[in-house]
This record gives structure tokens, C-alpha cells and sequence, in this order.
């Protein structure tokens, strides 16, 4: 928690996140949203989001997780990882100064939602780590009045405050960039151990899990790299965890590469069945296949068009022709 | 004369190692410059006074954050 006694120094140290950002009176943290003002640390962004929409579930992506509704979602600037490829870098990579922001306060976040007819929440587009009490606070009252609660994250952040955010979280989607430490570091500003980690508490911590990993051309898209990548998914998550392969385009400080093949997306998705898991899907790629089939016989569960769901047949998270159990959030 | 030859053959030696530096510090410096210009650094200073002009005005935030810790006295 908060740090309660005299500064003596003036300089703090932020504990959110692995960085352990050492600030002085004045300095702001890497994430941009935490600033250190009069020896005490700040944060810039609670209940002063950036971006606030309506979005399908299926776009964040989440495929297993009340498939057809919507979802509130909202983000403030900031972020603590720098990803070269980032696609909302016009807030992500922001100080909260230079971003247009509403005031929203957590319980106006959920008579929001509720207004317009959402089940659930996302703390999403930037990184929902950086605005955590932001996110916990909205997330704790979204919980009492029945809504769920969905974080779209990178998953950087220290072990505690994730505990305490997984206490209030429903669901998340969370990026695995690549399966190398080496990439993480040189294209994110961040470390894979970390993310892995996150992984293990989530599921721990009982928070329903998809992953998605953006496959950028010569960068990551090595098949050895993402069968070792589905291999630990299968280890540490088991073969039910769904698995979104997405499409690269340039984007920020890449612009130099060309967007993910969909030939490179359709090997990662075999590797990914060859490896065992159930659920893998290929996102950004207009017309590919994304339904939902039983892991057991094969038939078509849930069907979808782009972010639209064209039919679900669950019948209470079951098939309805063989009765498997299929993994999920569904009501 | 074969002493001329082997004083040419020395200068183009030399000529070529100048432009490879050249090339790998142009390259290194390159690099550097691109990498700090897309990794902010941990210790960027903010403009107290704007900061708080804003936080006055509700345009952000302000609130005691949580997780962090007194530095000891250095």
C-alpha cells in the first residue's frame, strides 16, 4: 500500500510493477501515469479515462466469455511496456497531460455500463495495470451490482498487486508477445519471466484466461518459437485455454515491416492444434474461420462473422451433441 | 618500383578500415539514438506546476497512488 511515513529523501519507490520505478520529487514514473509530487506518489489517471466505448466481447478478443454481448470498455493513457508495434500508441505512449480525458469515477463506470445495457466491463486499449486502483475500485462495485469484470493486459505487473486486481476479475485476455525474453526486452521494454508469471497467479487466482500473440513478420513468427510457446500453454494452462493468433500491421515505429501473412497465421494455428490445444483461433484477417467446434466430436458450437456471433449453440456450456463440457464464462 | 607498389597497397588498406569504423560507429549511433527515442526514461521530469494546475481543475487525477515506498535516506 501506500508508503505512510516521513519522506525523508523526497524520492520514492513505486512497487506496481517489476520496474520498481526510483522517482525523485518531480519525476514520473516509466508507465507515465505516476508521478512522484511533494514526496508522495501520484496517480494521474484514476477516474480520468481516455477512451471510454461499447465494443462487442469477440473484439478484445474474448471468444469464450459471454459470447454476443456487449462490453464497456475503457483505458487512460499510459503504459508501462513501449511496444514499437503498438496500435493505440496515441494514448498508450501519452502522458495523461496530453490525452483528452472524461471524468468517470468508478461508480459512474458501472452506471454507465449498466445504462447502456452491458454485463461486463473491460479495462482495455492501453494497459489496465497502470490505472490499477482505477481498475480494482470500478471492478469491486462492478462485482456487487452483478457486471463482470474483463482486463485486455500484458500482464507486467508485481505479484501483489495482481493478487489483489485477480480478487475482482472475471476474465482477462492476456498478451504473450513471444515466447523469448530477447523480444520482450528489445521490442516491448519488458521481460517474458514476468508475463509467465502472470499467467500462473491468473489461473491460480481462478481469472478465466484467453491469450492472444500478435505474429510480426521476421520478428516472432519463427515456428519453433510458437510451438515452444504452445507447449508451455498446454503445460501450465492445460489444452482448454483459448489461443488468438493475430495479425500484424505496421503500426507506430514499425512501419517498415509488411502485414502477418495469412499463411504464417494458418502454420501458427496448425502448430498450435499439432501441440494439443483445443481452441485456437486467427484474428484480423476478414473472412477466416472463427467458430467455436466441440473438442470432442467436432460440431460447430458457436459460429461468428468478423465481431457479430451468428449462432451459439451451447446448451449450458455443453455440447449439444455430445455433452463435452466446453470451457468458458457463458452466462 | 615494388616500394610503391606495397605504400599503395598500405594507403587503400587504411583508406578501407576508416570508411568500416565510420560505417559501424554511423550504425551504433544510430542505433543508440533510436532505441532512447522510443524508451522513455524511468526518471522524466513533469512540470509540477502544470501537473497541479491540472489536478486543480479535475483534469487529472491527483489521488495518493497505492504500492509504493519511502525511499531510506541516501
Amino acid at each position: 500500500m501506500g508508503g505512510n511515513a516521513e519522506t525523508v529523501t523526497g524520492w520514492v519507490k513505486c512497487t506496481l510493477c517489476p520496474k520498481e520505478c526510483e522517482l525523485g520529487p518531480g519525476d514520473r514514473g516509466n508507465c507515465r501515469a505516476r508521478v512522484n509530487i511533494d514526496g508522495k506518489l501520484l496517480t494521474l489517471v484514476y477516474g480520468k479515462p481516455c477512451a471510454v466505448h461499447i465494443d462487442p466481447i469477440e473484439k478484445k478478443p474474448m471468444f469464450h466469455f459471454l459470447p454476443g454481448t456487449s462490453i464497456f470498455s475503457i483505458a487512460t493513457a499510459g503504459c508501462n511496456l513501449h511496444c514499437k508495434f503498438c496500435q493505440n500508441w496515441d494514448i498508450s505512449q501519452k502522458d495523461p497531460e496530453d490525452t483528452e480525458n472524461g471524468d468517470l469515477p468508478p461508480d459512474k463506470v458501472v452506471q454507465a455500463a449498466r445504462y447502456s445495457v452491458c454485463n461486463s466491463i473491460a479495462y482495455t486499449y492501453s494497459e489496465p495495470m497502470i490505472f490499477f486502483e482505477y481498475t480494482r475500485d470500478a471492478s469491486s462495485i462492478a462485482r456487487q451490482a452483478g457486471l463482470k469484470n474483463i482486463l485486455v493486459t500484458a500482464g507486467y505487473i508485481s505479484e501483489k498487486p495482481l493478487r489483489e486486481l485477480c480478487k475482482v476479475t472475471d476474465g482477462a485476455n492476456l498478451d504473450i508477445k513471444a515466447f523469448s525474453d530477447d523480444y520482450y526486452r528489445n521490442v516491448c521494454d519488458g521481460d517474458l519471466a514476468t508475463v509467465l508469471k502472470t499467467f500462473e497467479v491468473m489461473k491460480e487466482e481462478g481469472v478465466f484466461l484467453e491469450i492472444t500473440n500478435l505474429i510480426v513478420p521476421t520478428l516472432n513468427d519463427d515456428p519453433g518459437m510458437i510451438r515452444d510457446l504452445c507447449r508451455w500453454l498446454v503445460k501450465n494452462g492445460g489444452p482448454d485455454v483459448p489461443l488468438h493468433f493475430s495479425r500484424f500491421f505496421p503500426m507506430y515505429l514499425m512501419r517498415n515491416l509488411y502485414p502477418t501473412p495469412q499463411k504464417t497465421l494458418e502454420t501458427a494455428k496448425d502448430i498450435a492444434k499439432e501441440e494439443g490445444l483445443h481452441f485456437v483461433y486467427v484474428g484480423n484477417v476478414p473472412g477466416v474461420d472463427e467458430d467455436t467446434n466441440c473438442p470432442n466430436c467436432g460440431a460447430v458450437l458457436i459460429s461468428r462473422v468478423g465481431y457479430s456471433v451468428t449462432a451459439n449453440k451451447l446448451v449450458d456450456g455443453h455440447c449439444p451433441d455430445c455433452n463435452a463440457v466446453i470451457a468458458g464464462v457463458w452466462k | 618500383m615494388p616500394g610503391e607498389k606495397t605504400k599503395r597497397k598500405k594507403l587503400d588498406l587504411s583508406f578501407i578500415a576508416a570508411i568500416a569504423v565510420t560505417l559501424f560507429l554511423a550504425v551504433a549511433v544510430i542505433h543508440v539514438v533510436r532505441t532512447q527515442s522510443t524508451m522513455i526514461s524511468s526518471n522524466q521530469k513533469v512540470d509540477v506546476k502544470h501537473v497541479q494546475t491540472l489536478i486543480n481543475q479535475g483534469r487529472l487525477s491527483g489521488r495518493e497512488a497505492e504500492h509504493w515506498e519511502v525511499m531510506p535516506k541516501q
